[in-house]
């Protein structure tokens, strides 16, 4: 299939209804793990991604945390970046535009160290051209303040839920955190403040030791951990929110191939993320899918919406 | 800067532990010294990410990769046998410059830091530049590539304990020439490649004695390609930047950084990476 301008958009067949959003495909590209596209630009046709979740982007510049941020695990790595991003204004300003030339829907993934942070920058995302949406990051491992404090407390998680719903007219995405004893209660917490789709999970906190130096690998001690190794872990978390929840939940962990894929639609996610597999195959978000085609074929569905929940009936 | 397929001529070891690969691509192929490949070193996920190796050298429809065989990954591409596939993206990252506007060039390697020097002196001494390999270890086993650096110039060789050249670092071997007055460092220009410590020591040289350096860093790489953001260091900030020092990436802007460029106590010290209104200048 070609679009207008004769780039390819891919197979109908990968049409997806996620909440309010029509995509031309289920997979998306997971926050922090795909930049501001300009980087993939140049090894995949950015039309045909489902939509692209932003790095995660705060009020004012931040450096992230001192290095090594990164380590290699049994088929998973360990990050800690530390939220490095340039702010929303420079975002707003030089990255967005690069991005809406390609149609692309874009969801800006946000970070904020208070409620009143997190509404300040959905207000200012609130009419921004090519803007399809906002995923709040209530979950991220690496960061002292904010973060993952909201995704782990209910009470605060609906507060920033509804903080953000307050303050702008955009769609609102709250990616989750694996790192709570019921993410089921958090998932219901932010239902109730709003919230219009959940994303989940986040990586797992986890850490490696250098053995000769004797201290952490990585310079933020602990970090997130990502990968295929966190796939089961991942997909069990989003059957549980999934039964639990009214709003679309998008899966996300450790999805490498079409049949990943396709076992977090059948749990019931209504679309997923994908995020490490980047790094390994630069053309992930679209092999993934044109995979995924195939796992349709195989396995006798018709349309991406008749796969959800296939395996909780 | 793509995703491509090369066919393995050959890979088999050329010194104790250490593997040189040749990969057949279409002639169109070209890079940099300084440049390298981001490697898929298995089809499984495990282990998951590519390893970026910097290229060797180049010849018309072929490259070289010459590469330390530790850890299961390069275990795994060391058993790859020849006529198999070698999945790569590149040729990525800021090359060596190659500076003409002096008559000699230092290339100071250590340990595995050696390979790029390789494509680099050809480059040079195709150039009609002077070169002059400096090259260490801990001990002669594991000097690399002396044999191949030879015919583009002189070299330099120092070990640790001394067991073969001068007993020392490279960096210490170089300071020593430059301070015995034969080497006319003010027509120089230095490159390096090596450990941290050593790209340290001799940053600080290049800057004492005022020659322009090139220094090629390695950070832990996820992506290659400037998304992942794991692989930063820190870069002093110009004037023009209010003096703020900025994080760049060694994949896109790196991995080649020119001497006094880069902010060393930012790797002990995290007030360095806090909030950037408290960062100091």
């Amino acid at each position: 299939m070609q679009d207008a301008e004769g780039q390819p958009v891919g197979s109908p067949r990968l049409i997806t209804q996620l909440g309010p959003w029509q995509l031309r495909s289920p997979i998306l590209a997971a926050s922090g793990c795909f930049g501001y596209g300009r980087e993939y630009a140049a090894y995949l046709p950015l039309q045909r991604l489902g939509g692209i979740v932003t790095k995660g982007t705060s009020l004012k510049p931040r450096l992230g945390d001192l290095p090594p941020r990164m380590v290699e695990t049994p088929a998973g790595m360990l990050n800690a970046i530390g939220l490095q991003n340039p702010g929303i204004e420079t975002v707003i300003q030089a990255e967005l535009p690069f991005l809406h030339r390609y149609g692309v829907p874009v969801i800006v993934n946000l970070y904020g160290t208070t409620p009143e942070e997190y509404a300040e920058l959905a207000a200012r995302l609130d009419g921004v051209e090519g803007v399809w949406g906002i995923e709040l990051n209530i979950s991220c491992p690496n960061v002292a303040a904010g973060g993952i404090l909201f995704g782990q407390s209910p009470i605060l998680a609906r507060q920033v839920t509804e903080a953000a719903k307050r303050a702008t007219h955009l769609p609102v995405m709250v990616k989750l955190s694996p790192n709570v004893t019921s993410i089921v209660e958090i998932a219901r917490a932010v239902e109730d403040g709003g919230a219009d789709l959940i994303s989940l999970t986040n990586t797992f906190r986890g850490m490696a030791i250098d053995l000769h130096r004797r201290r952490p690998v990585l310079g933020n001690l602990s970090g997130g951990l990502s990968g295929p190794a966190i796939r089961p872990l991942a997909l069990q978390l989003v059957w549980e929110v999934a039964g639990t929840v009214q709003i679309p939940v998008v899966g996300i962990g450790g999805i490498v191939s079409g049949d990943d894929a396709a076992a977090f639609l059948m749990a019931g996610a209504s679309a997923v993320q994908v995020g490490t597999a980047q790094f390994i195959d630069p053309t992930a978000c679209v092999r993934i899918a044109d995979e995924l085609e195939a796992t349709m074929n195989r396995e006798g569905f018709a349309q991406i919406a008749d796969m959800v929940g296939a395996a909780r009936q | 800067m793509v995703k491509l397929v090369g066919q393995i001529i050959e890979n088999r070891p050329i010194e104790e532990g250490t593997f040189e690969m040749i990969v057949a691509v279409p002639p169109t192929f070209s890079y940099l010294p300084g440049q390298f490949l981001h490697v898929r070193v298995a089809d499984s996920y495990d282990p998951l990410l590519r390893r970026p190796l910097s290229i060797a050298w180049a010849a018309s429809g072929r490259f070289g990769l010459i590469y330390r065989v530790s850890g299961r990954g390069m275990t795994m591409l060391s058993r790859k046998r020849s006529g198999e596939s070698l999945d790569f993206l590149g040729p990525l990252g800021q090359p060596y410059p190659l500076r003409t506007d002096r008559p000699r060039a230092f290339l100071v390697g250590g340990g595995i830091g050696v390979p790029p020097l390789l494509g680099l002196a050809e480059a040079l001494s195709e150039k009609g530049i002077s070169v002059t390999a400096v090259i260490g270890a801990q001990t002669k086993d594991g000097l690399l590539l002396l044999d191949r650096l030879q015919p583009f110039g002189k070299l330099l060789v120092a070990t640790d304990d001394g067991s073969v050249g001068f007993a020392g670092t490279a960096v210490q071997c170089l300071e020593e020439r430059f301070g015995s007055g034969g080497e006319r460092p003010q027509e120089s220009v230095i490159y390096a490649c090596g450990p941290l410590p050593m790209l340290r020591a001799l940053d600080e040289l290049a800057q004492r004695w005022r020659i322009p350096g090139y220094l090629s860093v390695e950070e832990s790489m996820a992506c290659g390609v400037g998304a992942c953001l794991s692989c930063v260091v820190l870069r002093r900030g110009g004037p023009g930047e209010s003096g703020r020092p900025q994080v760049v990436r060694t994949c896109v802007e790196g991995p080649v950084f020119a001497s006094g460029e880069l902010l060393w106590e930012a790797w002990e010290q995290p007030k360095w990476w806090e909030d950037t209104e408290e960062t100091p200048t």
